[in-house]
């Protein structure tokens, strides 16, 4: 019995999944919004609680002036029930001018509001200054990390408890790290103990908080640096909670390609396509795809009787306990609201369609499930594809609704995908390595009709 | 509070997703034989490692260890249910006539894989539901190359002498 025997046993044993999209924007979502609950929590834990954790009393230059230091502090984030938070992320994009070569970093942000008193938490998140998500809402329960930040931090300066890591610069700026908790995690990968810490960058001038970052065994986490841009405790009735875009939670998403002929890729864009010609650095074009992007939503059906008391029972349980009873419900998400009861169950309605030109120059192989030679290209041979749509879309991944100003194209993706605008057409570029992406970034130009 | 820079992280995760959705959900179902519970799994699994991409240690493939936690998580949840589900008296019944292993009476062929041992089990789904190759394998289940080949061969084995008596 070889490999292609057990195979085709195996085959009929589970059904093929193949058309499934999955929803990763839920999964963005989902992950995002813990993310949010992670830092300022365990920062307040780390704070409030003393002796639980490895905990020293300052020694350095607080040491003789830490009164001081901590009541600038204390001055400098205000007393108020609005907490207002604009963080920075170490890691973002390079924009590099196609022209001077000159590089620039682009980053992402995040801000977010949060009225303790009327239980209300604005998020934005932005990439280059561009909205990528916004939304406004009442936490089910109240956001015990935000709580936290908001108010315990407060106490926590007064407690004045930590453990200086090093010192350091940050943007030119003399900061010292200091080391706000430390435990031992287990990774999920491994299913070992690594000691994860959380620092944050004191600024040796202003002494407010500059940074932030996050070190596994001693060492920084790629990645994990983020910018204190802002930090304070607002006036009540303070803070932005107006957002004009719609929540996206629920939309599901799916992608799907075609092989074209090169002839078709101007009317699927409206105009002419860019291209490398027929060969881009010894590599052929070697298929032509149309690519087609939908969003849509499930409709939500109203519930009633015994399944709606159901779903208001699950809403009294908390944790865990309250996660498995709305599993229980079913396969569908069912939403509480207080006109009523629904499910996310109804029909799929695809509300938004994007098509795309793709450009693969590289090498094709055999189609496994229909046998067809060279009809699949081999993403693991040295390759180019070019991807392009006549308007921006907000799919895009790692950059969103971002737009590069012309000449200058955007590196992202450990700078192995590029995207450009170039006479209205939106391309993105993926490619092994950097001087790829730029060299093809150079070389695009109309495709003649 | 992040969502730039996990935008941008989550820039290979997303890739590998759209591209083996399928993939990972047809092996998470082989693993939990519960298509609900196998996308709960894929979702939670890859919720998780975004919100552990600081624990990739960059050493091997973003894809093996994203394979790593979606096996784990599958794992991790069928244990959690076989602990928490409550049996109507017929599911009872039905329940004692299959495999201890919690797989349902459903061919002799998927009888005899769910017999197998879980490692062999696991390296047949990744093999060829998620056509991965040895070294990769290897990533996602934490043994060597060699430990893959191995257990595929003792699979095959297994497979071949128990069909071999079925069809006696």
């Amino acid at each position: 019995m070889n490999d292609r025997h057990v195979a085709e046993l195996v085959e009929g044993l589970t059904p093929d999944y193949n058309e499934r999209s999955g929803d990763w924007e839920a999964v963005l979502h989902d992950a995002r919004r813990r993310r949010l609950r992670r830092w300022p929590l365990r920062a307040a834990v780390a704070f409030a609680v003393s002796g639980a954790v490895a905990v020293a009393v300052l020694a350095w230059p607080f040491q003789g002036q830490q009164g001081g230091v901590l009541e600038r502090a204390l001055a400098a984030i205000g007393d108020g029930p609005v907490l207002h938070v604009v963080l920075r992320d170490e890691v973002g994009g390079t924009l590099v001018d196609l022209r001077s070569g000159e590089r620039q970093p682009v980053h992402g942000e995040n801000e977010v509001w949060y009225d303790i008193d009327r239980g209300l938490v604005h998020s934005i998140s932005r990439f280059g200054d561009v909205v990528q998500h916004e939304e406004v809402y009442e936490p089910k329960e109240p956001p015990t990390e935000l709580r936290a930040l908001a108010r315990e931090y407060r106490q926590a300066l007064e407690s004045g408890t930590a453990r200086v890591a090093g010192e350091g610069v940050v943007e030119g700026e003399a900061v010292t790290w200091i080391t706000i908790r430390s435990e031992l995690l287990p990774d999920v990968a491994d299913g070992r103990d690594h000691e994860w810490a959380q620092q944050v960058a004191v600024s040796g001038r202003t002494f407010r908080p500059v940074a932030l970052r996050e070190t596994r065994d001693g060492l920084p986490g790629p990645g994990t640096g983020q910018r204190v841009l802002e930090l304070g405790l607002l006036p009540a009735g303070a803070g932005d909670f107006t957002t004009s875009e719609a929540d996206r939670r629920e939309r599901v998403f799916s992608q799907g390609r075609e092989p074209i002929a090169l002839e078709e890729a101007h009317a699927i864009l409206g105009r002419a396509p860019l291209w490398l010609g027929r060969e881009h650095a010894g590599l052929p074009l070697g298929a032509v795809f149309r690519e087609t992007t939908r969003s849509g939503r499930r409709e939500e059906i109203r519930i009633t009787g015994a399944e709606a008391l159901a779903a208001l029972a699950c809403t009294r349980l908390r944790g865990e306990e309250a996660g498995r009873c709305f599993r229980a419900l079913g396969r569908h998400p069912v939403t509480v609201r207080p006109d009523g009861v629904y499910k996310s169950s109804g029909p799929l309605v695809w509300d938004d369609e994007q098509q795309a030109v793709v450009l693969f120059y590289g090498t094709l192989g055999d189609d496994p499930s229909t046998y067809r030679k060279d009809s699949v290209p081999l993403f693991d041979r040295p390759h180019v594809t070019i991807t392009e749509t006549a308007a921006p879309s907000t799919l895009r991944r790692g950059v969103g609704a971002y737009v590069p100003s012309e000449g200058s194209v955007l590196l992202a993706a450990g700078a192995r995908t590029g995207f450009l605008e170039v006479g209205g057409v939106h391309v993105s570029i993926e490619a092994p390595d950097e001087e790829a992406v730029l060299v093809a970034a150079r070389s695009l130009h109309p495709m003649p009709k | 509070m992040r969502a730039g820079g996990a935008v941008d992280r989550a820039a290979e995760p997303e890739r590998i997703y759209r591209a083996r959705y399928g993939r990972f959900l047809r092996v998470a179902v082989a693993i939990m034989r519960d298509e609900r519970l196998a996308e709960e799994a894929v979702h939670d699994g890859f919720v998780r490692a975004l919100r552990h991409r600081r624990g990739f240690a960059e050493r091997g493939s973003l894809e093996a260890w994203l394979w790593r936690i979606v096996v784990n998580e599958a794992r991790r949840r069928i244990a959690a249910e076989r602990q928490t589900v409550f049996l109507e008296p017929a599911a009872l019944a039905e329940a004692a006539i299959a495999p201890s292993n919690g797989h349902r009476e459903g061919g002799a062929l998927e009888a005899l894989v769910g017999a197998l041992p879980e490692r062999q089990r696991l390296a047949l789904f990744l093999r060829y539901y998620a056509d991965l190759d040895y070294e990769a394998i290897a990533e996602a289940l934490g043994v060597k190359p060699g430990t893959v080949a191995a257990t595929l061969h003792a699979a095959h084995s297994s497979l071949r002498r128990a069909l071999l008596e079925v069809e006696r």
